[in-house]
Protein backbone atom coordinates (compact mmCIF):
# COMPACT_ATOMS: atom_id res chain seq x y z
CA UNK A 1 0.00 0.00 0.00
CA UNK A 2 0.89 3.65 -0.48
CA UNK A 3 3.21 4.94 2.51
CA UNK A 4 0.36 7.98 2.22
CA UNK A 5 -1.93 6.21 2.73
CA UNK A 6 -0.75 4.26 5.35
CA UNK A 7 0.25 7.04 7.24
CA UNK A 8 -3.11 8.26 7.09
CA UNK A 9 -4.93 5.44 8.32
CA UNK A 10 -2.38 5.68 11.64
CA UNK A 11 -3.63 9.19 11.92
CA UNK A 12 -7.23 7.86 11.92
CA UNK A 13 -6.47 5.00 14.03
CA UNK A 14 -5.11 6.91 16.74
CA UNK A 15 -7.89 8.74 17.92
CA UNK A 16 -10.40 5.50 18.79
CA UNK A 17 -6.58 4.45 20.23
CA UNK A 18 -6.79 7.82 22.39
CA UNK A 19 -10.49 6.85 23.22
CA UNK A 20 -9.99 2.83 24.24
CA UNK A 21 -6.63 3.94 26.23
CA UNK A 22 -6.15 2.84 29.37
CA UNK A 23 -6.27 5.54 32.65
CA UNK A 24 -8.89 7.76 30.58
CA UNK A 25 -5.49 9.02 28.93
CA UNK A 26 -8.04 11.37 26.44
CA UNK A 27 -9.20 13.16 29.10
CA UNK A 28 -6.00 14.55 30.18
CA UNK A 29 -6.15 18.09 30.25
CA UNK A 30 -3.56 20.20 27.89
CA UNK A 31 -4.54 24.18 28.32
CA UNK A 32 -7.58 23.47 29.62
CA UNK A 33 -9.06 21.23 27.13
CA UNK A 34 -8.81 17.37 26.62
CA UNK A 35 -6.04 15.01 24.80
CA UNK A 36 -8.74 13.75 22.69
CA UNK A 37 -10.27 16.78 21.57
CA UNK A 38 -7.01 18.55 20.97
CA UNK A 39 -6.11 15.50 18.64
CA UNK A 40 -9.40 14.89 16.76
CA UNK A 41 -10.51 18.78 16.58
CA UNK A 42 -7.25 19.64 15.71
CA UNK A 43 -3.70 18.14 15.79
CA UNK A 44 -4.91 14.84 13.69
CA UNK A 45 -6.83 16.65 10.77
CA UNK A 46 -4.10 19.30 10.63
CA UNK A 47 -1.16 16.18 10.59
CA UNK A 48 -3.10 14.69 7.84
CA UNK A 49 -3.08 17.62 5.39
CA UNK A 50 0.52 18.37 5.96
CA UNK A 51 1.70 14.93 5.09
CA UNK A 52 -1.09 14.63 1.75
CA UNK A 53 0.17 18.15 0.82
CA UNK A 54 3.49 16.74 0.90
CA UNK A 55 3.16 13.67 -0.37
CA UNK A 56 1.39 14.80 -3.52
CA UNK A 57 3.58 16.21 -6.69
CA UNK A 58 3.50 19.52 -7.62
CA UNK B 1 -10.86 22.88 -4.54
CA UNK B 2 -12.84 21.07 -7.01
CA UNK B 3 -12.01 18.03 -5.37
CA UNK B 4 -13.70 19.02 -1.93
CA UNK B 5 -16.70 20.25 -3.53
CA UNK B 6 -19.31 17.51 -3.74
CA UNK B 7 -17.66 15.86 -0.13
CA UNK B 8 -18.81 19.31 1.47
CA UNK B 9 -21.80 19.74 0.84
CA UNK B 10 -24.77 20.39 3.80
CA UNK B 11 -25.88 17.10 4.81
CA UNK B 12 -22.30 15.85 5.55
CA UNK B 13 -20.98 19.21 6.54
CA UNK B 14 -24.42 19.53 8.96
CA UNK B 15 -23.70 16.37 10.40
CA UNK B 16 -20.32 17.20 12.17
CA UNK B 17 -21.64 19.72 14.41
CA UNK B 18 -24.48 17.52 15.47
CA UNK B 19 -22.85 14.54 16.23
CA UNK B 20 -20.48 16.69 18.18
CA UNK B 21 -22.88 18.25 20.13
CA UNK B 22 -25.14 14.68 20.91
CA UNK B 23 -22.18 12.36 20.97
CA UNK B 24 -19.46 15.01 22.80
CA UNK B 25 -16.30 13.16 22.35
CA UNK B 26 -18.34 10.23 20.02
CA UNK B 27 -18.58 12.94 17.10
CA UNK B 28 -14.79 13.65 17.08
CA UNK B 29 -14.39 10.43 14.65
CA UNK B 30 -16.79 12.13 12.33
CA UNK B 31 -15.06 15.29 12.56
CA UNK B 32 -11.94 13.31 11.80
CA UNK B 33 -13.16 11.67 9.27
CA UNK B 34 -14.69 14.92 7.54
CA UNK B 35 -11.45 16.29 6.85
CA UNK B 36 -8.93 13.03 6.66
CA UNK B 37 -11.46 11.41 3.86
CA UNK B 38 -11.31 13.15 1.16
CA UNK B 39 -7.42 13.64 1.64
CA UNK B 40 -7.21 9.85 1.86
CA UNK B 41 -8.90 9.97 -1.63
CA UNK B 42 -7.14 12.19 -3.29
CA UNK B 43 -3.77 10.50 -3.07
CA UNK B 44 -6.15 6.80 -3.74
CA UNK B 45 -7.31 8.71 -6.49
CA UNK B 46 -5.27 6.86 -10.23
CA UNK B 47 -2.00 8.14 -11.37
CA UNK B 48 -2.87 9.68 -14.67
CA UNK B 49 0.31 6.96 -15.55
CA UNK B 50 -1.61 4.09 -14.63
CA UNK B 51 -4.68 4.86 -16.74
CA UNK B 52 -6.07 8.23 -15.15
CA UNK B 53 -9.95 8.06 -14.53
CA UNK B 54 -12.20 5.07 -14.94
CA UNK B 55 -15.22 4.73 -16.46
CA UNK B 56 -17.77 3.23 -14.67
CA UNK B 57 -21.47 2.35 -15.41
CA UNK B 58 -23.85 5.49 -15.53
CA UNK B 59 -26.57 3.01 -13.09
CA UNK B 60 -23.71 2.69 -10.64
CA UNK B 61 -22.30 6.07 -10.42
CA UNK B 62 -26.45 7.42 -9.90
CA UNK B 63 -26.32 4.96 -6.59
CA UNK B 64 -23.85 6.87 -5.62
CA UNK B 65 -24.72 10.76 -6.42
CA UNK B 66 -28.45 10.45 -6.80
CA UNK B 67 -28.85 9.89 -2.65
CA UNK B 68 -26.30 12.66 -2.26
CA UNK B 69 -28.61 15.11 -3.79
CA UNK B 70 -31.72 13.57 -2.22
CA UNK B 71 -30.11 13.89 1.19
CA UNK B 72 -29.50 17.51 0.48
CA UNK B 73 -32.94 18.29 -0.83
CA UNK B 74 -34.38 16.44 1.74
CA UNK B 75 -32.25 18.84 4.23
CA UNK B 76 -33.79 21.77 2.10
CA UNK B 77 -37.31 20.17 3.02
CA UNK B 78 -36.15 20.27 6.60
CA UNK B 79 -34.86 23.44 6.64
CA UNK B 80 -38.80 25.14 5.15
CA UNK B 81 -40.77 22.64 8.12
CA UNK B 82 -38.31 23.92 10.66
CA UNK B 83 -39.24 27.27 9.54
CA UNK B 84 -42.60 26.90 9.76
CA UNK B 85 -43.56 26.50 6.11
CA UNK B 86 -44.40 23.34 3.94
CA UNK B 87 -41.79 20.79 2.37
CA UNK B 88 -41.68 22.20 -1.11
CA UNK B 89 -41.10 25.46 -0.25
CA UNK B 90 -37.42 24.13 0.75
CA UNK B 91 -36.67 21.73 -1.70
CA UNK B 92 -38.58 23.59 -5.13
CA UNK B 93 -35.81 27.23 -4.73
CA UNK B 94 -33.31 24.67 -3.58
CA UNK B 95 -33.60 22.59 -7.46
CA UNK B 96 -34.51 25.46 -9.37
CA UNK B 97 -31.28 26.95 -8.29
CA UNK B 98 -29.29 24.07 -8.86
CA UNK B 99 -30.81 23.45 -12.59
CA UNK B 100 -30.16 27.47 -13.34
CA UNK B 101 -26.76 26.57 -12.29
CA UNK B 102 -26.51 23.84 -14.57
CA UNK B 103 -27.99 26.17 -17.33
CA UNK B 104 -26.99 29.16 -17.32
CA UNK B 105 -23.12 28.70 -18.97
CA UNK B 106 -21.23 32.13 -17.55
CA UNK B 107 -22.12 30.63 -13.98
CA UNK B 108 -21.51 27.03 -14.77
CA UNK B 109 -18.08 28.88 -15.66
CA UNK B 110 -17.89 30.85 -12.28
CA UNK B 111 -19.22 27.72 -10.05
CA UNK B 112 -15.88 26.95 -8.02
CA UNK B 113 -16.46 31.11 -6.27
CA UNK B 114 -19.37 29.09 -4.50
CA UNK B 115 -17.22 27.47 -1.84
CA UNK B 116 -15.53 30.34 -0.45
CA UNK B 117 -18.58 32.40 -0.90
CA UNK B 118 -20.23 29.50 1.33
CA UNK B 119 -17.18 29.23 3.78
CA UNK B 120 -16.79 32.76 4.30
CA UNK B 121 -21.12 33.25 4.90
CA UNK B 122 -20.70 29.93 7.68
CA UNK B 123 -17.88 31.56 9.43
CA UNK B 124 -18.95 34.98 9.51
CA UNK B 125 -22.16 33.86 12.55
CA UNK B 126 -19.66 32.25 14.06
CA UNK B 127 -17.01 35.06 14.51
CA UNK B 128 -19.93 37.22 15.63
CA UNK B 129 -20.82 34.53 18.35
CA UNK B 130 -16.84 34.43 19.64
CA UNK B 131 -16.72 37.97 19.82
CA UNK B 132 -20.37 38.39 21.46
CA UNK B 133 -19.60 35.85 23.94
CA UNK B 134 -16.00 37.60 25.04
CA UNK B 135 -14.31 34.62 24.94
CA UNK B 136 -12.75 32.00 22.55
CA UNK B 137 -13.87 28.62 21.90
CA UNK B 138 -11.00 26.78 23.86
CA UNK B 139 -12.26 28.57 27.14
CA UNK B 140 -16.26 27.69 26.53
CA UNK B 141 -15.08 24.41 26.07
CA UNK B 142 -13.42 24.31 29.33
CA UNK B 143 -16.12 26.24 30.46
CA UNK B 144 -18.44 23.94 29.18
CA UNK B 145 -16.67 20.41 30.20
CA UNK B 146 -17.19 22.19 33.98
CA UNK B 147 -20.60 22.13 34.30
CA UNK B 148 -22.60 20.58 36.43
CA UNK B 149 -25.87 19.98 34.06
CA UNK B 150 -27.28 21.50 31.39
CA UNK B 151 -30.48 23.54 32.62
CA UNK B 152 -32.64 25.95 30.82
CA UNK B 153 -31.67 29.79 31.47
CA UNK B 154 -34.45 31.90 32.70
CA UNK B 155 -34.42 33.98 29.33
CA UNK B 156 -34.82 30.97 27.26
CA UNK B 157 -37.30 30.93 24.55
CA UNK B 158 -38.83 27.47 25.56
CA UNK B 159 -39.35 29.27 29.10
CA UNK B 160 -40.39 32.82 28.57
CA UNK B 161 -42.53 31.89 25.32
CA UNK B 162 -42.73 28.15 24.74
CA UNK B 163 -41.15 26.64 21.72
CA UNK B 164 -42.38 23.36 19.35
CA UNK B 165 -40.93 20.02 20.86
CA UNK B 166 -40.76 16.58 19.02
CA UNK B 167 -39.72 14.40 15.82
CA UNK B 168 -40.57 15.88 12.32
CA UNK B 169 -40.95 12.23 11.74
CA UNK B 170 -41.06 8.85 14.18
CA UNK B 171 -41.80 8.88 18.06
CA UNK B 172 -39.38 10.73 20.64
CA UNK B 173 -39.56 10.22 24.53
CA UNK B 174 -38.44 13.37 26.63
CA UNK B 175 -36.83 11.67 29.87
CA UNK B 176 -36.77 13.62 32.80
CA UNK B 177 -34.53 13.46 35.55
CA UNK B 178 -35.86 15.59 37.75
CA UNK B 179 -39.39 17.30 38.77
CA UNK B 180 -40.59 19.94 36.13
CA UNK B 181 -43.73 21.79 36.13
CA UNK B 182 -44.22 21.69 32.25
CA UNK B 183 -47.11 23.85 30.03
CA UNK B 184 -48.12 22.32 27.16
CA UNK B 185 -49.48 25.39 24.68
CA UNK B 186 -51.44 23.36 22.13
CA UNK B 187 -54.97 21.54 23.28
CA UNK B 188 -54.59 17.73 22.63
CA UNK B 189 -54.19 14.63 24.52
CA UNK B 190 -50.65 14.63 26.60
CA UNK B 191 -49.23 10.83 26.66
CA UNK B 192 -47.11 10.14 29.74
CA UNK B 193 -45.19 7.55 30.81
CA UNK B 194 -45.27 7.05 34.25
CA UNK B 195 -42.72 5.26 36.66
CA UNK B 196 -44.37 4.37 40.01
CA UNK B 197 -41.79 2.75 41.85
CA UNK B 198 -40.25 0.63 39.01
CA UNK B 199 -43.72 -0.02 37.31
CA UNK B 200 -44.40 1.36 34.60
CA UNK B 201 -47.46 2.67 33.10
CA UNK B 202 -48.71 5.13 30.09
CA UNK B 203 -51.10 7.62 31.11
CA UNK B 204 -52.95 10.11 28.84
CA UNK B 205 -54.25 13.37 30.03
CA UNK B 206 -56.32 15.77 28.30
CA UNK B 207 -54.80 19.62 29.28
CA UNK B 208 -56.43 23.09 28.35
CA UNK B 209 -53.98 25.63 26.80
CA UNK B 210 -51.66 27.18 29.57
CA UNK B 211 -52.93 24.60 32.21
CA UNK B 212 -49.55 22.74 33.82
CA UNK B 213 -48.80 19.26 34.68
CA UNK B 214 -45.47 18.14 37.48
CA UNK B 215 -43.62 15.51 35.69
CA UNK B 216 -41.30 13.91 38.16
CA UNK B 217 -37.90 11.95 37.96
CA UNK B 218 -38.17 8.44 36.31
CA UNK B 219 -41.38 10.26 34.04
CA UNK B 220 -41.17 9.90 30.13
CA UNK B 221 -43.33 12.28 27.92
CA UNK B 222 -44.22 10.66 24.63
CA UNK B 223 -44.06 13.00 21.49
CA UNK B 224 -45.16 11.85 18.29
CA UNK B 225 -44.98 14.81 16.45
CA UNK B 226 -44.03 18.82 17.38
CA UNK B 227 -46.03 20.43 20.03
CA UNK B 228 -45.69 23.74 21.74
CA UNK B 229 -44.24 23.28 25.23
CA UNK B 230 -42.96 25.82 27.72
CA UNK B 231 -40.73 24.42 30.59
CA UNK B 232 -39.31 25.40 33.79
CA UNK B 233 -36.75 27.81 34.52
CA UNK B 234 -33.48 26.20 35.64
CA UNK B 235 -34.66 22.82 35.42
CA UNK B 236 -32.52 20.11 33.50
CA UNK B 237 -32.90 19.73 29.66
CA UNK B 238 -34.30 16.61 29.14
CA UNK B 239 -32.19 14.72 26.82
CA UNK B 240 -29.00 16.47 27.53
CA UNK B 241 -25.87 14.72 29.00
CA UNK B 242 -25.62 14.32 32.72
CA UNK B 243 -23.72 16.96 32.61
CA UNK B 244 -20.36 18.50 30.92
CA UNK B 245 -17.44 15.89 31.92
CA UNK B 246 -19.92 13.13 30.32
CA UNK B 247 -20.51 15.61 27.40
CA UNK B 248 -16.30 16.10 27.05
CA UNK B 249 -14.53 12.75 27.87
CA UNK B 250 -17.41 9.70 27.90
CA UNK B 251 -19.11 7.48 25.28
CA UNK B 252 -22.59 6.95 25.19
CA UNK B 253 -22.28 3.89 23.59
CA UNK B 254 -21.65 0.37 24.83
CA UNK B 255 -18.14 -0.81 24.19
CA UNK B 256 -18.69 -3.55 21.56
CA UNK B 257 -21.04 -1.63 19.68
CA UNK B 258 -18.43 1.22 20.10
CA UNK B 259 -15.69 -0.45 17.96
CA UNK B 260 -17.50 -1.85 15.09
CA UNK B 261 -19.68 1.40 14.61
CA UNK B 262 -15.83 3.18 14.63
CA UNK B 263 -14.53 0.82 11.87
CA UNK B 264 -18.15 1.34 9.81
CA UNK B 265 -18.15 4.64 10.32
CA UNK B 266 -15.13 4.82 9.13
CA UNK B 267 -14.73 2.75 6.02
CA UNK B 268 -17.94 4.08 4.89
CA UNK B 269 -16.96 7.61 4.59
CA UNK B 270 -13.26 6.32 3.55
CA UNK B 271 -14.48 4.50 0.58
CA UNK B 272 -17.56 7.08 0.09
CA UNK B 273 -14.79 9.69 -0.39
CA UNK B 274 -12.45 7.68 -3.04
CA UNK B 275 -16.26 7.04 -4.81
CA UNK B 276 -16.53 10.40 -5.29
CA UNK B 277 -13.07 11.87 -5.56
CA UNK B 278 -12.05 8.52 -8.03
CA UNK B 279 -14.13 8.59 -10.83
CA UNK B 280 -14.95 11.18 -13.07
CA UNK B 281 -11.16 13.21 -12.75
CA UNK B 282 -9.24 13.37 -15.27
CA UNK B 283 -6.20 13.03 -12.93
CA UNK B 284 -5.86 13.32 -9.64
CA UNK B 285 -5.66 16.44 -8.06
CA UNK B 286 -2.38 18.38 -7.50
CA UNK B 287 -0.58 19.53 -4.65
CA UNK B 288 -2.01 23.30 -5.30
CA UNK B 289 -5.91 21.93 -5.65
CA UNK B 290 -5.33 19.91 -2.44
CA UNK B 291 -3.66 22.21 -0.52
CA UNK B 292 -6.74 25.46 -0.82
CA UNK B 293 -9.46 22.10 -0.75
CA UNK B 294 -7.61 20.58 2.12
CA UNK B 295 -7.44 24.31 3.85
CA UNK B 296 -11.21 24.78 2.95
CA UNK B 297 -11.92 20.94 4.90
CA UNK B 298 -9.98 22.23 7.55
CA UNK B 299 -11.75 25.85 7.92
CA UNK B 300 -15.36 23.88 8.01
CA UNK B 301 -14.01 21.38 10.47
CA UNK B 302 -13.29 24.57 12.94
CA UNK B 303 -16.97 26.08 12.00
CA UNK B 304 -18.30 22.90 13.05
CA UNK B 305 -16.53 22.88 16.26
CA UNK B 306 -17.31 26.16 17.46
CA UNK B 307 -20.79 25.65 16.36
CA UNK B 308 -21.09 22.51 18.83
CA UNK B 309 -19.46 24.19 21.49
CA UNK B 310 -21.43 27.37 21.52
CA UNK B 311 -24.89 25.21 21.08
CA UNK B 312 -23.57 23.17 24.28
CA UNK B 313 -22.83 25.89 26.17
CA UNK B 314 -25.41 28.72 24.96
CA UNK B 315 -28.09 26.48 23.92
CA UNK B 316 -28.54 23.18 25.31
CA UNK B 317 -32.07 23.46 24.29
CA UNK B 318 -30.99 21.88 21.33
CA UNK B 319 -31.06 18.49 22.93
CA UNK B 320 -34.73 18.28 23.48
CA UNK B 321 -36.00 15.67 21.18
CA UNK B 322 -32.99 15.16 19.48
CA UNK B 323 -29.99 17.15 17.77
CA UNK B 324 -31.91 17.79 14.49
CA UNK B 325 -29.12 19.56 11.52
CA UNK B 326 -31.69 22.52 10.74
CA UNK B 327 -32.11 23.60 14.00
CA UNK B 328 -28.26 24.56 14.10
CA UNK B 329 -28.89 27.06 11.79
CA UNK B 330 -30.41 28.83 14.95
CA UNK B 331 -28.10 29.16 16.74
CA UNK B 332 -26.95 32.84 16.44
CA UNK B 333 -30.57 33.65 17.37
CA UNK B 334 -29.94 31.91 20.56
CA UNK B 335 -26.67 32.78 21.60
CA UNK B 336 -27.43 36.87 20.67
CA UNK B 337 -30.48 37.19 22.31
CA UNK B 338 -32.43 40.19 21.44
CA UNK B 339 -29.82 41.24 19.07
CA UNK B 340 -31.25 42.46 16.05
CA UNK B 341 -28.13 41.31 14.20
CA UNK B 342 -29.38 37.26 15.61
CA UNK B 343 -31.35 36.40 12.32
CA UNK B 344 -29.79 38.36 10.13
CA UNK B 345 -26.54 36.14 11.33
CA UNK B 346 -28.95 33.07 11.21
CA UNK B 347 -29.78 33.81 7.34
CA UNK B 348 -25.75 34.17 6.47
CA UNK B 349 -25.35 30.67 7.68
CA UNK B 350 -28.66 29.46 5.28
CA UNK B 351 -26.65 31.22 2.17
CA UNK B 352 -23.71 29.81 3.13
CA UNK B 353 -25.31 26.13 3.16
CA UNK B 354 -27.17 27.33 -0.71
CA UNK B 355 -23.65 28.21 -1.75
CA UNK B 356 -22.11 24.64 -0.32
CA UNK B 357 -25.15 22.94 -1.99
CA UNK B 358 -25.17 24.73 -5.24
CA UNK B 359 -21.08 23.81 -5.60
CA UNK B 360 -21.61 20.54 -4.61
CA UNK B 361 -24.59 19.83 -7.00
CA UNK B 362 -22.22 21.37 -10.34
CA UNK B 363 -19.25 18.86 -9.06
CA UNK B 364 -21.84 15.60 -8.51
CA UNK B 365 -23.12 16.81 -12.19
CA UNK B 366 -19.73 16.46 -13.06
CA UNK B 367 -19.32 13.32 -11.92
CA UNK B 368 -21.53 12.61 -14.38
CA UNK B 369 -20.00 13.80 -17.16
CA UNK B 370 -20.32 11.97 -20.06
CA UNK B 371 -23.72 10.59 -19.62
CA UNK B 372 -26.02 13.14 -21.44
CA UNK B 373 -28.41 14.86 -19.67
CA UNK B 374 -29.12 12.43 -17.01
CA UNK B 375 -28.49 15.50 -14.37
CA UNK B 376 -31.97 16.90 -15.28
CA UNK B 377 -33.16 13.66 -14.45
CA UNK B 378 -31.43 13.39 -11.30
CA UNK B 379 -32.88 16.36 -9.64
CA UNK B 380 -36.23 16.18 -10.87
CA UNK B 381 -36.81 12.65 -9.05
CA UNK B 382 -34.60 13.54 -6.18
CA UNK B 383 -36.48 16.72 -5.70
CA UNK B 384 -39.96 14.34 -5.84
CA UNK B 385 -38.85 11.74 -3.10
CA UNK B 386 -37.37 14.85 -1.00
CA UNK B 387 -40.78 16.02 -0.64
CA UNK B 388 -41.33 12.93 1.58
CA UNK B 389 -39.49 13.48 5.22
CA UNK B 390 -36.20 10.98 5.21
CA UNK B 391 -33.57 11.46 7.50
CA UNK B 392 -31.16 13.61 5.28
CA UNK B 393 -28.28 11.89 7.33
CA UNK B 394 -29.16 8.26 6.71
CA UNK B 395 -29.46 9.12 3.02
CA UNK B 396 -25.69 10.53 3.02
CA UNK B 397 -24.69 7.02 4.67
CA UNK B 398 -26.25 5.43 2.31
CA UNK B 399 -24.88 6.97 -1.15
CA UNK B 400 -21.47 6.77 1.00
CA UNK B 401 -21.71 3.22 1.42
CA UNK B 402 -22.77 2.08 -1.89
CA UNK B 403 -19.79 3.90 -2.84
CA UNK B 404 -17.20 2.20 -0.90
CA UNK B 405 -18.95 -1.19 -1.56
CA UNK B 406 -18.72 -1.20 -5.16
CA UNK B 407 -16.63 1.72 -6.35
CA UNK B 408 -13.92 1.86 -3.81
CA UNK B 409 -12.56 -1.56 -4.24
CA UNK B 410 -12.08 -0.59 -8.16
CA UNK B 411 -10.41 2.95 -8.01
CA UNK B 412 -7.95 1.34 -5.24
CA UNK B 413 -7.16 -2.10 -6.21
CA UNK B 414 -7.63 -1.23 -9.87
CA UNK B 415 -9.92 -3.38 -12.31
CA UNK B 416 -7.52 -5.81 -13.55
CA UNK B 417 -6.83 -5.65 -17.51
CA UNK B 418 -6.96 -9.45 -18.30
CA UNK B 419 -9.97 -10.22 -16.45
CA UNK B 420 -12.93 -7.30 -17.36
CA UNK B 421 -15.62 -9.44 -16.02
CA UNK B 422 -14.05 -9.36 -12.83
CA UNK B 423 -15.10 -5.79 -12.31
CA UNK B 424 -18.33 -5.94 -13.02
CA UNK B 425 -18.36 -9.17 -10.80
CA UNK B 426 -16.97 -7.10 -8.17
CA UNK B 427 -19.90 -3.95 -8.66
CA UNK B 428 -22.73 -6.19 -8.61
CA UNK B 429 -21.12 -7.79 -5.69
CA UNK B 430 -20.60 -4.75 -3.17
CA UNK B 431 -24.05 -3.49 -4.58
CA UNK B 432 -26.56 -6.78 -3.83
CA UNK B 433 -24.38 -7.17 -0.35
CA UNK B 434 -24.74 -3.35 0.51
CA UNK B 435 -28.87 -3.49 -0.53
CA UNK B 436 -29.19 -7.28 1.03
CA UNK B 437 -28.11 -6.32 4.02
CA UNK B 438 -29.71 -3.22 4.11
CA UNK B 439 -33.40 -4.86 3.59
CA UNK B 440 -32.66 -7.81 6.22
CA UNK B 441 -31.84 -4.85 8.88
CA UNK B 442 -34.81 -3.39 8.07
CA UNK B 443 -37.32 -6.90 7.89
CA UNK B 444 -35.91 -7.97 10.90
CA UNK B 445 -34.43 -5.63 13.40
CA UNK B 446 -30.97 -6.43 14.81
CA UNK B 447 -30.41 -7.63 18.18
CA UNK B 448 -26.84 -7.96 19.27
CA UNK B 449 -24.41 -4.94 18.96
CA UNK B 450 -22.23 -6.51 15.85
CA UNK B 451 -25.22 -7.33 13.41
CA UNK B 452 -26.32 -3.37 14.97
CA UNK B 453 -23.22 -2.12 13.47
CA UNK B 454 -23.42 -4.42 10.17
CA UNK B 455 -27.10 -3.02 9.55
CA UNK B 456 -25.97 0.85 10.44
CA UNK B 457 -22.90 0.55 8.11
CA UNK B 458 -23.51 -2.52 5.60
CA UNK B 459 -20.51 -1.16 3.85
CA UNK B 460 -18.76 -3.32 6.66
CA UNK B 461 -20.00 -6.89 4.86
CA UNK B 462 -20.34 -5.44 1.33
CA UNK B 463 -16.97 -3.85 0.53
CA UNK B 464 -14.70 -6.33 1.61
CA UNK B 465 -16.46 -9.09 -0.07
CA UNK B 466 -16.36 -6.84 -3.46
CA UNK B 467 -12.17 -6.35 -2.72
CA UNK B 468 -12.43 -10.24 -2.39
CA UNK B 469 -14.37 -11.21 -5.45
CA UNK B 470 -11.83 -8.74 -7.66
CA UNK B 471 -9.06 -10.22 -6.48
CA UNK B 472 -10.05 -13.67 -6.59
CA UNK B 473 -11.79 -13.56 -10.15
CA UNK B 474 -9.14 -11.13 -11.52
CA UNK B 475 -6.42 -13.39 -10.83
CA UNK B 476 -5.00 -14.59 -14.72
CA UNK B 477 -6.05 -18.03 -16.07
CA UNK B 478 -3.65 -20.81 -15.38
CA UNK B 479 -1.86 -21.90 -18.79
Amino acid sequence: MNRGLFALLLILAALPALFLAPFDLGAVRIAGVSLAWWYGGAVGPLLAFLLTVARLPR
Amino acid sequence: MRFVSAWANPALLLAVPAALIAGGRDGLWLGLLFVVAPLFASLAAPEPAAGGAQTFPPAVLLLVVGPIAWANLSLAGDVATWMGGPRWLGVIPAVLAAAGLALWPRASRRWLWLVPIGLVALLLPAAAMIRASGSNPLAIWTEVASQPAFRFSPQSPWVTEGRPVGPRRGLVALAFDEEHRLTPLDPGPFRVEVNDSGRIQVQEWTLTPGQSVTLRPGDRLQLDGPRRLKFEADRRVPGAPASGIAWADSSFAPRSLRLLSILGLGLTLLGGAVALVGPGTVARPGRAGVALGGAVLLALLAWAECWAIYAVRWAPELYLGGVAGPALLELPRLVLRGSPWGPLLAGAGLVGLLALFLAASHALRERLAGVGGLWAGVLAVTAFLALLPLEPWALMLSALGLGASCLAPLIVLGAPPARPHAATWALGVGVVLFLGVTAAGRLWPPAGPATQALVAYPALVAAPAAAAVLRVAGRPARA
